[in-house]
């Protein structure tokens, strides 16, 4: 049981990664304008959280 | 309030607060690195760093979790109020510190992969005495960190004010399962009461803080209001009303802050479009009502944020008869320009 708890943290983990360093730096204007034009701190500074969130995030940039 | 996201929306009193914050970390680590030399003079700097940080952030989330109920019961405490949110981050970074260097140094050395040796290590859980501790301070963490990467306003837009607002009072959960793992460690490997005995007493002021603030606010809703033929309702007199401050009243399920600046009177609903702070604890600075949580600023004549900002709150119409401030109940639609 903790084995595929583990793998599937590691996966949705790595799939939030990949999902954020993109969503970070093209997505995250689409979302919310008020992102356009921000510095690299303000990015840096949501991509730990667009790493958990992805999924809900993936699904807003999809819409948008 | 910001029109385009920064980082940090960095101001002097936010600087103050980090800067004493940081100053009190460090003299924390200073003070029981030297308590931990003269007491247990064996313990290596690992196990020194792990409950050093351990019970700091302890102590950090104590502290958090009183500021609330202690701003409901005395407005002194609002400038604690006022950047919590650092307090919270940097909670979460040295717990999150005191998390890793355990694991690293409980669960690194074996074959098994660290994060699933929490969970396996020790199989005992059916047993309160031997029960695996860690496990919940895993978890625990987990909390703290999806709160903490989500505390920069984008978040609170972007995940819904309801759901941003669920996930923080998450930390209630964290609460529970971080004094379990250390009552349950505190069990296995300690033999003073001391710790346990300071747990009891930080838990009775937590909860006995929340039970007192609710009931003072509950006494302040239900005092009994005076009503004029027009359905005003009495604030009170001029005086009652410091300048550039405000004086809240409950009415219609409402909280309502009536301000005084300059001889005149404004009302606006007293919650915050940000994060629902109490616009009656904060003051009028550069002629607008300003937030004392985040500083989030409106116009008390209309309950606009100052253009370019779009956030709005209601306003009320306000009297002034011989003396006494009187406030009827009922917003008024947006935009309207109200002032006595």
């Amino acid at each position: 049981m903790a084995y595929i708890l583990f793998y599937l943290l590691l996966i949705y983990s790595l799939i939030g990664l990949l999902f954020g360093l993109a969503f970070v730096f093209k997505g995250v204007q689409k979302i919310d304008p008020g992102a356009e034009g921000t510095s690299w701190g303000f990015r840096l500074l949501i991509l730990p959280g667009s790493i958990a969130f992805w999924p809900f995030l993936l699904t807003k940039w999809m819409r948008s | 309030m910001s029109a385009k996201y920064e980082a940090i929306l960095w101001n002097p009193q936010k600087r103050n607060y980090d800067l004493i914050l940081w100053g009190l970390i460090l003299l924390y680590f200073v003070l029981f690195s030297v308590f931990q030399a003269i007491f247990h003079p064996t313990f290596t700097p690992e196990t020194l760093l792990i409950r050093g940080t351990g019970t700091l952030a302890l102590l950090m989330l104590h502290i958090i979790l009183v500021i609330g109920p202690l701003c409901r019961i005395n407005a002194q405490f609002l400038p604690l109020l006022y950047n919590r949110r650092h307090l919270g981050v940097s909670m979460f970074l040295i717990a999150a510190v005191h998390g890793i260097f355990s694991i690293l140094q409980f669960h690194l050395l074996g074959n098994v992969n660290p994060l699933i040796s929490i969970f396996t290590s020790n199989g005992q859980y059916d047993s309160l005495a031997q029960f695996p501790f860690q496990v919940l301070g895993f978890f625990a963490l987990i909390i703290l960190f999806l709160m903490a990467v989500s505390s920069h306003d984008f978040w609170l837009k972007n995940l819904g004010p309801r759901f941003w607002k669920s996930m923080h009072m998450l930390v209630y959960i964290a609460y529970g399962l971080i004094i379990s793992h250390v009552l349950l460690g505190v069990i296995q490997v300690e033999d003073s009461p001391v710790l346990i005995t300071l747990l009891g007493v930080g838990m009775l002021t937590i909860i006995g803080l929340h039970i007192y603030a609710a009931i003072l606010e509950r006494r302040r809703e239900q005092q009994l209001t005076k009503l004029d033929q027009e359905g005003f309702m009495w604030v009170g007199e001029v005086d009652d009303i410091a300048e550039d401050r405000a004086k809240v009243v409950f009415a219609a399920g409402e909280n309502i802050a009536i301000f005084k600046s300059s001889g005149k009177f404004y009302a606006v609903n007293n919650v915050c479009k940000h994060q629902n702070g109490p616009l009656g604890e904060g003051k009028i600075v550069d002629g607008c009502i300003t937030c004392p949580w985040h500083g989030y600023q409106y116009l008390p004549e209309t309950g606009q944020a100052p253009p370019p900002f779009t956030e709005k709150v209601s306003t009320y119409t306000v009297k002034v008869i011989d003396q006494q401030v009187w406030v009827n109940p009922k917003p008024l639609p947006e935009d309207t320009r109200v002032e006595v």
